[in-house]
């Protein structure tokens, strides 16, 4: 028998299991690490649906925006017509303004 | 001269436009209607096809939006940031949980009782970056409490522009005004319905910007025997604590007017103090039909319909 063979043929195998033993460990490093990125994924979403009060930052669409109906200095983009308008004196209207 | 006007229906409601310059007519009437037709196309929320439905498919991720669909949403946000919140377009889970759920002819007139959605999940959390738009898993957007006020402005800039004339659009009731008024302005009734605001209707003269009007009155349905409409408070996600039934606003743009009149209802009593305090001119009617004016809205005389 050739003992060399034989050595060659053990180291092989002891390969083998040492790269399976990698490989699953690896394996499961990933599942347990994918799992753990759901949970924050899916508590960042539930985050983002859910009412609360946002931190007072700028711009519209762009951040986050404060929430304080109770801000009210009345210097808000909402501005009056720029002549006030004057009741009507009388005959017909061109068109007619209500609920819909 | 009298103004020519068209009227056709659009986005479940009224189209009307008067142009100063009547050999424009047809041309304003076309100009409307195609641009009516792009609006509901991209924002309707009742329509699979629309451009909004098919977000839903890509909720969580950002995703290029049209250019319509986009201005349409910063008009919409605008709108949130300047009534503090109080006009918030995150409500279309709320609005769909009180039983507006579908085109207003299909909500059946009376239903069992509902349960509000709570509330909104705030407009601060959708983000729109260019030409992209993220709208948050489980939010749903109704561009509905600003769509028909920037369409109105929008249409009427466009026919100002392209035909050379002055023009009034009115969408339901909310107007919009460009270009050159006609002789002594434009003179609108205001009521409760913009169908038929009423031979006692107060007349009011505008020569530019808006004028807008909320109602409680017309969109509402009966949930469990309670009345309930499609204006809702962000706050709690059900309608507002009833203090006023109609509210016109005249301001800047039709938006800004749409805006604060559909702030008022919300707000409820403290309404006619926060248009004060903006110098909006306002006309309130309470829910027992009390009239309160604010900033500077002109006593009216009523006049003869038209």
């Amino acid at each position: 028998m050739d003992r060399h063979w034989y050595h060659r043929v053990d180291e092989r195998d002891r390969g083998r299991t040492r790269l399976a033993t990698i490989t699953g460990w690896t394996a499961a490093a990933a599942v347990v690490l994918a799992a753990g990125f759901g949970v924050v994924l899916a508590q960042k979403d539930q985050a983002a649906a859910a009412p609360g009060t946002p931190p007072v930052t700028t711009g519209p669409g762009t951040g986050d925006q404060p929430r304080d109906q109770l801000r009210d200095d009345g210097t808000g983009p909402l501005l009056p017509p720029p002549q006030q308008p004057p009741a009507d004196g009388g005959g017909r209207h061109h068109a007619s303004s209500g609920g819909s | 001269m009298q103004p020519a006007r068209a009227e056709f229906s659009a986005l479940g409601t009224t189209a009307v436009v008067l142009v100063t310059n009547a050999g424009t007519l047809a041309a304003a009437r076309d100009l409307l209607c195609a641009d009516l037709d792009a609006l509901d196309l991209a924002c309707s929320r009742f329509r699979p096809d629309s451009e909004l439905c098919r977000l839903a498919g890509v909720a969580g991720r950002p995703a290029p939006v049209s250019p319509l669909l986009r201005d349409a949403v910063v008009a919409a946000l605008w709108t949130a940031e300047a009534t503090a919140g109080l006009v918030d377009p995150t409500v279309g889970r709320a609005v769909a949980a009180l039983g507006y759920d579908r085109d207003f002819a299909a909500v059946p007139a009376a239903g069992p009782v509902v349960r509000p959605a709570g509330p909104a999940p705030g407009w601060w959390r959708v983000r729109l970056d260019g030409d992209r738009l993220l709208i948050p898993r489980g939010v749903r957007l109704d561009l509905g409490a600003s769509a028909k006020a920037f369409a109105a402005d929008r249409a009427a800039a466009a026919i100002a522009a392209r035909c050379g004339t002055g023009v009034l659009v009115s969408l339901g009731g909310d107007i919009a005004l460009a270009g050159p008024p006609p002789p002594g302005g434009w003179r609108v009734a205001v009521g409760e319905d913009h169908r038929d605001p009423g031979p006692d209707a107060p007349v009011v003269t505008l020569t530019s910007g808006g004028l807008a009007t909320s109602s409680t009155t017309c969109r509402s349905w009966i949930r469990g025997g309670r009345r309930v409409h499609h204006i809702v408070d962000p706050r709690t996600g059900d309608v507002p604590v009833p203090a006023w039934r109609t509210v016109s606003v005249a301001a800047g743009s039709c938006l800004a007017a749409n805006a604060a009149s559909t702030a008022a209802i919300v707000l409820g009593a403290q309404a006619a103090d926060w248009l004060d305090r903006r110098r909006l001119p306002a006309r309130l009617v309470g829910t027992g039909g009390e009239v309160r004016l604010a900033g500077a809205w002109p006593v009216p005389r009523p006049v003869a319909a038209g």
